[in-house]
């Protein structure tokens, strides 16, 4: 599994696994007294993520909360503790013909908590949203050892702030996430997902083709020819030197509806020009779905950036690469499209200047020092208001001291 | 806050805040910022922006200012540390909970002069827009794209995007759509220091805290938002708006609750109960049967495909629940009535022969409706109030309405305590006392009763980093220590008269 943070850098931390929540305290209170830190941990899959670990501590694993606090079907909502693995929690809700629509990377092993701290998310964002958009409560373990509640278990409700979204994407800096209430989904009655190719000319086109297309997919995504051989995905595609997959999940004669829509449009484009195949329907979407979701956080290669652009400018940067890339190697890069956002899995640093939108996503611990790991945003003020967030929340610095903000 | 209403209802005087004339230090800074049109300091002008729609809790801000810059706000903001005077934005006004009750007096910032869309760019599912933008404008200019804003509060015809960010509101439609921070990309914030930030913005997944997540919804106690940046949606491709018709509450709530469990996300459920439709009818003369105990719209829409079987679905669940009729809005023209009458529903209590009313603003899980329609029902007849009941109910969002005449303090009195004891039950019933207007100040003796004291600790911590010294909007949202926050401040006069929800 990838290591961006030396695997060295973590084996010198301790695990610890509180059975209780109050136990848990404990842990943090003392870590405070003597100035360690304390490092969450649930699946353990993101540790790449962010830089690396900044104070000697605990790392404090949440494996003893799997239990699941409140489930009222009817109402839609589930209670679940944070340790619970993502694949696990979703067996739980399509036993009641529901979901938590959310694509998380190796979900068999990560946990909710661990979800939330890194905003995990994939293919399907384009149609559903992520994490945010689903978590209506949430319990947490604060620097003061104190379990703190926000938000609460019905699916409106705005009294108090929203402490749901402060530990959303905060590598887990403000404290340790014990229990989340969740708005859930009936689970879609058909799915279905389509694959074409097409050329470096005609990409930008396409794209803006399926933006104003008349169907409603649930997710958009763009993939170098080299990024899907890499995947070893069971499918064959295409020969082009760019690949479109789009997915659909509603009602079953909506499906079908959307596919034969989609395929019209894409159609037309293929009589005004060469540079296009035909469209193929794809078996099995939810497998396809999952791999791409996990490709960032398995690839082979040492370095991967996730680019963040407008949607606009996604079909000029995904060719910007290709062009740069090294002519040996086709380039590895695959897009949730119509998000904006890139992934870009590289076998070494190069010479070429990397992107100040560009989050080093997962990279080896020296390639990490040499460049700001978040991108440019680490320059802006807003980032200074954060760190004083962080001061202000945790001002001892206990939780996963130097993940978000390096050696302050 | 609720409690000393009563008491000076009770006493039946209201008295003025002390501060008859503004500080002309204060004036003269003020006018220099934004120039002596854009500054109000007579006190009838002051009068009106003493209160908002919750008309229980008034004071008079020492002045009202209109910026029309960020700019002009920071230095607004440095003036006000300074000179050590509270101020506090305000949009249109339109809040139920007093979030726009300038508490302690001070310099209120007017963001209607700030009305610009700065930018529409369909491509990128984006516009960027002033705080004073109001709501439905927005929908208004997307029309040509065949683009929408979701959130669409009944009051969007009036309310501003800022105000819709500072009290994350909801609106029919976010049963499907969500509500506004489901839609919020981005916040220009002055500080209360007069720093600037941006946070997030039309390029997803910014690094760090969600900070935008953080401050919608945040009742204006974080700063002053100067800029926004919005999602847009696609217009659905179609439409099905049934009307069902029950002569029991019990058989239309359970309906809802029906159509939730059977796996469908519909567009928007709302329930007008029989007090409710005889003032709607009155107005509109939609046709709605006099004599049933409830009706509800219920909406789907989506892509043409599919979209009947699934309205055919929620009629068969509608009959299954021994509604005595479903219809049909045929027309985009009846669809809107309909629509124009549930949006629309509040201005027409008049109609009832009251001459007040109070809106309350309660949450239940979904399923435990049918419970707390029975609860309010039994208090009304406690308390021998009339009240009705206009709401949400596919999100369990109930906005009973109790009707009054303000001038007997003994009803005034009999109207708080059921407010009170229907908000009580809510939260028994694992639910909150606010589902879309804010704690403001009406609301704040109940957050101890849903958070704990290290709960509300931790709360006054996270505002403290933005607003270290609680010069914005102070005696919002948060308790003080003693439990009622900063409640001698607030002059309690009438109870209020008007709302939209």
């Amino acid at each position: 599994m990838a290591e961006g943070n030396s695997t060295a850098s973590w084996n010198v931390y301790p695990v610890v696994t509180p059975e209780s929540v109050a136990a848990a305290g404990d842990v943090i209170r003392h870590a405070r007294s003597c100035g360690e830190g304390v490092f969450p941990h649930g699946g353990g899959h993101h540790r790449h993520v962010g830089y690396p670990p900044a104070k000697p501590g605990v790392l404090l694993s949440t494996q003893h909360w799997q239990q699941v606090a409140d489930y009222p079907v009817r109402d839609m909502t589930i209670t679940v503790q944070a340790g619970l693995p993502l694949a696990r929690l979703q067996q739980i809700l399509a036993s009641e013909g529901q979901w938590l629509p959310v694509d998380v990377p190796l979900a068999d092993q990560t946990t909710l908590g661990g979800a939330l701290a890194v905003n995990l998310s994939g293919p399907r964002r384009y149609g559903y949203g992520t994490l945010r958009d689903y978590v209506i409560g949430i319990r947490f373990l604060s620097d003061e050892g104190v379990e703190i509640q926000g938000g609460g278990r019905v699916v409106k409700n705005v009294a108090g702030y929203d402490l749901m979204k402060l530990h959303i994407g905060a590598l887990g800096t403000l404290g340790l996430i014990t229990q989340v209430t969740l708005k859930v989904r009936p689970r879609p009655e058909a799915s279905a997902a389509v694959v074409w190719g097409c050329s470096e000319q005609r990409l930008s086109e396409v794209l803006d083709t399926v933006h104003s297309s008349r169907t409603r997919p649930v997710a958009v995504e763009v993939l170098s020819r080299a990024a899907w051989q890499a995947m070893e995905l069971a499918v064959s595609a295409p020969s082009a030197p760019w690949l479109l997959l789009v997915g659909f999940e509603e009602k079953a004669s909506t499906v079908r509806w959307q596919l034969a829509t989609l395929r019209d449009e894409i159609q037309r484009l293929h009589q005004q020009g060469p540079g296009l195949t035909d469209i193929m329907e794809l078996a099995e979407p939810a497998a396809i779905w999952t791999r791409l979701t996990d490709w960032p956080d398995v690839s082979p290669w040492p370095i991967v950036e996730k680019v963040r652009v407008r949607p606009s400018q996604m079909a000029q940067r995904l060719l910007q690469y290709a062009a740069n890339g090294d002519t040996d190697r086709q380039t590895l890069v695959h897009a949730h499209a119509l998000t904006g956002i890139i992934w870009w899995h590289r076998a070494e640093a190069g010479t070429d200047h990397p992107e100040p939108d560009s989050i080093l996503w997962r990279a080896p611990a020296e390639y990490k020092r040499q460049r700001p790991v978040w991108g440019r945003d680490e320059a802006t003020s807003t980032w200074s208001f954060m760190q004083e967030l962080k001061r202000a929340l945790d001002p001892h610095n206990v939780f996963n001291p130097g993940r978000l903000f390096g050696n302050l | 806050m609720i409690t000393a209403a009563v008491s000076t209802a009770a006493g039946g005087i209201a008295k003025e805040p002390a501060s008859a004339s503004p500080p002309e230090e204060l004036v003269r800074r003020m006018q220099e910022i934004v120039g002596p049109d854009n500054v109000l300091t007579a006190l009838a002008d002051r009068a009106v922006y003493e209160c908002d729609g919750f008309t229980l809790a008034k004071t008079r801000p020492d002045v009202v200012v209109f910026p029309r810059s960020t700019d002009q706000i920071v230095a607004i903001v440095r003036a006000c540390r300074e000179l050590n005077v509270p101020f506090l934005p305000r949009g249109a006004g339109t809040s139920l909970a007093g979030g726009c009750v300038p508490v302690g007096g001070g310099v209120l910032i007017a963001l209607s002069r700030m009305k610009r869309i700065l930018e529409i760019n369909v491509r990128d599912r984006y516009a960027v827009v002033e705080p004073g933008v109001v709501n439905v404008w927005l929908t208004n200019a997307l029309k040509p794209y065949g683009y929408h804003y979701a959130p669409d509060p009944s009051s969007q015809g009036a309310c501003t995007i800022g105000g819709n960010v500072a009290t994350n509101s909801g609106g029919p439609h976010t049963l499907k759509y969500g509500v506004t921070v489901n839609h919020i990309l981005g916040v220009e914030l002055v500080l209360p220091d007069g720093r600037v930030i941006t946070c997030g913005g039309p390029v997803e997944d910014t690094p760090g805290y969600d900070l935008t997540g953080v401050i919608v919804g945040s009742e204006g106690t974080f700063g002053i938002v100067s800029k926004v940046w919005v999602r847009l949606t696609p217009n659905p491709q179609a439409y099905r708006t049934l009307l069902g018709v029950f002569d029991s509450i019990d058989d239309a709530t359970n309906t809802i609750s029906a159509i939730i469990g059977a796996g469908i996300v519909p567009a928007a459920l709302e329930m007008l109960d029989r007090t409710m439709i005889q003032a709607v009818e009155a107005a509109f003369h939609f046709g709605f049967p006099l004599d049933a105990e409830a009706v509800v719209i219920m909406e789907v829409d989506g892509l043409e495909a599919g979209l009947q079987e699934e309205a055919d679905r929620i009629e068969a669940i509608a009959r299954a629940h021994r509604a005595r009729e479903v219809r049909k809005a045929r027309t985009e023209a009846e669809r809107a009535l309909l629509w124009k009458a549930r949006k629309q529903a509040f201005g027409t209590i008049g109609r009832l022969g009251y001459p007040s009313y109070c809106t309350q603003d309660g949450v239940v899980p979904r399923t435990r409706l049918p419970e707390i329609m029975r609860f309010i029902v039994a208090t009304a007849r406690k308390y021998q109030l009339g009240i009705c009941n206009v709401f949400h109910a596919g999100d369990g969002n109930i906005h009973p309405i109790l009707m009054f005449d303000e001038r007997d303090p003994d009803q005034v009195r009999r109207v708080l305590a059921a407010s009170h004891e229907i908000l009580a039950e809510c939260i028994r019933l694992g639910g909150s006392v606010t589902g879309e207007h804010g704690i403001g100040v009406e609301k704040l003796d109940f957050m101890p009763l849903m958070f704990s004291q290290d709960d509300l600790h931790y709360m006054v911590r996270l505002r403290s980093a933005f607003n270290p010294d609680n010069r914005c909007s102070p005696g919002k949202m948060l308790p003080t220590a003693g439990g009622c926050a900063e409640g001698h401040q607030v002059v309690q006069t009438h109870p209020g008269r008007r709302a939209a929800v």
